[in-house]
């Protein structure tokens, strides 16, 4: 569901109140009071009710692409987050990427040994933000 | 690694897809997180583009920072359209892969243990308890890290990790009490929904157990009055005013309350500040005392103008922005249009509570068309005012300088 309209961004009237506490499951039910309301009450509606939530995240297809380089990074690293996170970084250099790909397998559990590292570091160098 | 292996195995099947003949039906979904919209955001060594996107469930139109797990920033144009930040348009940001995006209401259950009783808390008994609001800055630690000169890794927000909302639950206070706090426990920690993808820590983090008790620590359920986007930590969120985001645990499931110190990863390793003054060393610097963050600072934005904005002449010009405290009230904000040789003071907006933003406002005069350097300077309750030099530190963490808004008179 998706809900908008913080209720506070435009002051409303205490019947918005009683609106949205008599029927707590439709948060919405309140925009049509708020829009003709003349003015002041500020502070939100308390929440009556809490009901149950779900969603879908946009799917996430991207990858460095193909060859030595793209496949060690395809399978070491996105895995747990997309390219971006790399593509993003500023440009670092080797000693930084290798501070980072270590992070990545000591403290975060990334699947890779560390004598993968050097070449994961070659990689990023040749296909992440890098400074040469 | 179980998890992490089925990931991989579903993460290399949906390639097989898209390479065996589905490409239509994969490419569209794709298409949908890049909306062929950018923004252009102000980092250190220059202007950098993001795609906006609207393909997240709960939210409007987002900066895309990373699509999993999400890292979504609010476009700074938000920030001049009121006071608190609307829900569909509040930052999201997430530590691993696996994070809740179902959940059922009627089944979910808090648990408090290392108490004198455990308890299990379902939804509709946690909104019969005595509740608490206010509003409150949620701001990630590494908020404007692109900024740093010289750069860090890390997540590349500019200074859109941030939202300002009214919070409702129950103070931290009246759950532990329900639990029966023992006098061996100098910690609580906290605990969500969202799991590590491997074998390590999972992203739990802890307060002293005087601060927990301090009531105003809250356990929120409503978020501006209604019930949080799943992407904001749906259904209940630990809300920590004045302390950074870091803390403000999403989808809150569990408490422990602990004697010792914590020594999970993300307290003792993660999220560590140099002890020096506003977490300043000099760039470079790997090697200083730490201390994990906590309190946040006095910031201030312009948010009238992006930079870079070209501004037909006028003989003045409004200038509109937000300030916060950081742990304390904002009792003044000044500025300048003369890149900080000379200041006025804006007119304050509304005051929503110490923890809140605080908006503000001043018509400047201008004399001459031209390039201009626009800034604010916010000074807080407790006498801090934000320095015009930039801090440093190799985490990213805390920057609060005055920010300078370059803009053109045309």
């Amino acid at each position: 569901m998706r809900l908008r309209h913080p209720l506070f961004a435009r002051a409303f009237v205490g019947t918005a109140l009683l609106l949205l506490a008599a029927c707590g499951s439709r948060p919405d039910a309140t925009t049509d009071a708020q829009d003709t309301a003349e003015s002041v009450e500020e502070k939100p509606a308390s929440l009556t009710r809490i009901n149950s939530a779900s969603i879908d995240l946009p799917a996430d297809e991207e990858t460095f692409g193909e060859g030595p380089d793209a496949d060690i990074l395809n399978r070491t690293c996105l895995a747990c987050h997309s390219v971006s996170m790399i593509r993003y970084q500023p440009p670092l250099d080797r000693k930084q990427w290798t501070a980072t790909v270590n992070k990545m397998r000591d403290a975060y559990g990334a699947p890779y040994s560390a004598s993968e590292t050097p070449a994961i570091v070659d990689a990023l160098m040749a296909q992440a933000p890098a400074r040469k | 690694m179980d998890r992490l292996d089925s990931l991989l195995a579903a993460a290399v099947a949906r390639r097989r897809l898209l390479a065996g003949g589905a490409f239509c039906l994969a490419a569209s979904t794709a298409a949908v997180a890049q909306s062929g919209k950018f923004a252009q955001l102000l980092m250190a060594g220059g202007a950098e583009q993001r795609p906006l996107t609207s393909a997240f469930a709960e939210k409007g139109e987002m900066i895309l920072q990373r699509n999993r797990p999400p890292l979504l920033e609010t476009p700074m144009s938000v920030f001049d359209e009121g006071v608190f930040t609307p829900n569909d348009r509040f930052f999201v940001r997430w530590h691993w892969a696996d994070i809740p995006l179902s959940v059922d209401a009627d089944a979910f259950r808090l648990s408090i243990t290392g108490g004198k009783k455990p308890v299990a808390l379902s939804l509709p008994e946690i909104l019969k308890l005595p509740r608490i609001s206010y509003a409150a800055v949620n701001q990630c630690s590494g908020n404007s890290r692109a900024l740093f000169s010289p750069r860090v890794p890390g997540a590349q927000w500019a200074h859109g990790a941030m939202g300002n909302a009214m919070w409702e639950g129950v103070a931290l206070k009246t759950l532990l009490e329900a639990a029966g706090v023992d006098p061996k426990s100098t910690a609580v920690r906290f605990g969500g929904l969202d799991k590590p993808l491997t074998q390590v820590d999972a992203f739990e983090k802890s307060l002293a157990v005087d601060h927990a008790m301090d009531g105003e620590v809250m356990v929120a359920f409503a978020m501006n009055g209604e019930q949080l986007p799943l992407l904001n930590g749906f259904p209940l969120r630990l809300i920590v005013p004045g302390w950074y985001s870091t803390y403000w645990v999403k989808s809150l499931n569990h408490i422990d309350l602990i004697a010792g110190k914590d020594t999970n990863y993300w307290m003792a390793k993660a999220y560590q500040i140099p002890t020096a003054p506003n977490a300043d060393v000099a760039p470079g610097t790997t090697e200083f005392a730490k201390t994990p963050i906590s309190v946040m600072n006095a910031r201030s934005w312009i948010t009238s103008a992006e930079p870079g904005a070209r501004i037909p002449f006028a003989t003045s010009l409004p200038v509109r922005g937000i300030a916060m405290g950081g742990d304390c009230g904002v009792s003044r904000v000044q500025v300048s249009v003369d890149a900080g040789k000379t200041w006025v003071d804006a007119k304050l907006g509304s005051d929503e509570g110490r923890y809140g933003f605080r908006r503000f406002e001043v018509s400047v005069p201008i004399r001459a068309r031209g390039p201009l350097t626009l800034m604010s300077r916010c000074t807080n309750s407790d006498g801090a005012v934000q320095p015009m030099k930039p801090n440093w530190n190799p985490g990213g963490y805390m920057r609060n300088c005055v920010e300078p808004c370059p803009i053109e008179i045309v």
